[in-house]
């Protein structure tokens, strides 16, 4: 079979499958459709309410900062549980018909991919209310591409433990508010202490939150930063895709 | 010219005494040394060699290593030992309908179903007519899955194989579809797959099947082929062993 055989029947599975994940997840109605939009805009609220009224927290344009900080992580999460619990929701396939299994991790990214997409549209749209159009709006692609990466890559990593180890699902839920609080989701990093701001810049999760914002809010480049964001991002995803690519050929006998 | 080669494989898999699911298992055992697992050797040392355009039947009883020898071929399995080289495409017809969404339409069954089998959406969107009109379903097309009965569903999955160009067909029970007519209808691809010098390996139960269809049997017992040769002989061998046993 030539290349872009191949390639072409990748892309129908992967379409498939994600938008067959997308319609299952959200029982095909229209006020299914609309909770991918409202999970985040209820955690909105919630996280707004409480650093405004409860705990103050001193970031100029917060709504903004927040509502980003908010979609970005929720893709985060959805990436990689949906990733984790993927290969176990279809194993009845996997162990009937051959086929590449890293594509069903690519399909359950894609379907999380795409409520980020639109997601990330509506804040957009708020930004450019709120403050006019960004003069790095162009950049913004690659801390978007950095963030699919990362997740997918966790994700992958997720995937080839969870076919083993089944109690993996409790241990990420923990993890998943962990990170999010090691991520600057509703804080600023420049407000912790210097002990404490070393070990948010060794996680790649907060290094593309920050480009994300340098770029779309506050008009900031740094060619370094922007580097070591996009090298680590890639590394991630790559020890993700190399670890899953060496056991899912055991996938079928382990699920 | 050889389609299929297998040579001395072997298939183990390790049934565990005390089944480690969980991490959490897993640490608490890594104190107490190796933990002990059984091998179960569902293939031992076949080899065997398959032209192209031969249809060859495997029987056995459960158990015996039928399916595990598709699963091989098809490569959802890796052989633990030994080689399994295959030219062509493969077409596993393990299933009937495996992956199929009750709650979607027969139309975006097709899609589903046929893009995990192999097929680029271009093709399936040129073949869903005749899929459709084989699985005898023009009436259901926009149906959901869920409101069709099984013998219906299977037809759909049947009518999907059967549009497939790949060279090598492995099918497990494949035949066990639908009614007389359908049957029949199935028997008439069968024939037409030979016609056109496709392989296909034949996992059945139905001795009948065999003897139509198959130009050589294998007779498979513990994970090994214990015996080979024509179709007819080969059903009488098995069908002795298993009274006198």
């Amino acid at each position: 079979m030539t290349s872009s055989g191949r390639f072409r029947k990748s892309f129908d599975i992967v379409r498939e499958f994600a938008v067959a994940d997308f319609r299952l997840r959200y029982h095909d109605s229209l006020l299914g459709y609309l909770w991918f939009l409202l999970s985040p805009a209820l955690m909105f609220g919630v996280y707004y309410f409480v650093f405004t009224s409860v705990i103050y927290i001193k970031i100029p344009d917060f709504a903004l900062y927040l509502i980003l900080g908010i979609v970005c992580y929720n893709f985060f999460q959805d990436c990689t549980y949906s990733a984790m619990y993927s290969l176990a929701a279809k194993a009845h396939i996997i162990k009937k018909i051959y086929f590449p299994r890293y594509l069903i991790i690519v399909a359950s990214s894609a379907t999380a991919v795409f409520s980020l997409l639109v997601n990330l549209v509506i804040v957009l749209i708020a930004v450019f209310v709120a403050r006019g159009v960004p003069h790095l709006l162009w950049l913004v692609p690659i801390p978007i591409l950095c963030l699919m990466f990362f997740s997918t890559g966790v994700g992958f990593i997720l995937a080839a433990l969870y076919a083993r180890f089944r109690d993996l699902s409790q241990i990420w839920g923990v993890l998943v508010v962990a990170i999010f609080w090691l991520t600057p989701v509703v804080y600023d990093v420049s407000s912790l202490p210097e002990s404490t701001q070393i070990t948010v810049f060794l996680n790649p999760l907060s290094r593309i939150f920050m480009l994300m914002r340098h770029y779309l809010l506050y008009e900031f480049f740094d060619m370094q930063f922007l580097v070591i964001t996009v090298v680590s991002a890639f590394f991630t995803f790559m020890i993700g895709l190399i670890v899953f690519l060496r056991i899912q050929d055991q996938l079928a006998e382990q699920l | 010219m050889n389609v299929i080669e297998l040579q001395s494989v072997s298939k183990v898999f390790s049934i565990p005494h005390e089944r480690k699911r969980t991490l959490f298992h897993w640490l608490s055992s890594l104190g107490k040394g190796r933990y002990e697992f059984e091998p179960l050797y569902a293939l031992r040392d076949i080899n065997l060699e398959i032209e192209q355009g031969e249809f060859v039947g495997v029987i056995g009883r459960n158990g015996c290593g039928k399916s595990t020898l598709l699963k091989i071929i098809s490569r959802i399995y890796r052989p633990t030992k030994g080689t399994a080289k295959v030219q062509g495409s493969i077409f596993p017809l393990l299933e009937l309908g495996v992956g199929f969404q009750p709650e979607f339409s027969c139309k975006e069954n097709v899609f589903l179903y046929g893009s995990t089998l192999g097929f680029t959406r271009k093709q399936l969107t040129a073949r869903l007519d005749s899929i459709i009109e084989f699985a005898e379903l023009e009436r259901f097309i926009d149906a959901k899955l869920s409101t069709l009965s099984t013998g219906m569903i299977v037809r759909l999955a049947f009518a999907i194989a059967v549009q497939s160009d790949a060279s090598i067909y492995l099918v497990d029970e494949g035949l066990a579809v639908g009614d007389s007519d359908f049957k029949e209808k199935c028997r008439q691809e069968f024939i037409r797959m030979k016609q056109q010098k496709r392989t296909m390996l034949f996992v059945s139960h139905d001795m009948a099947e065999i003897e139509q269809f198959c130009d050589r049997v294998f007779v498979m017992e513990n994970g090994q082929i214990v015996q080979r040769g024509a179709a007819r002989e080969m059903i009488d061998f098995y069908v002795e062993g298993r009274q006198s046993a």
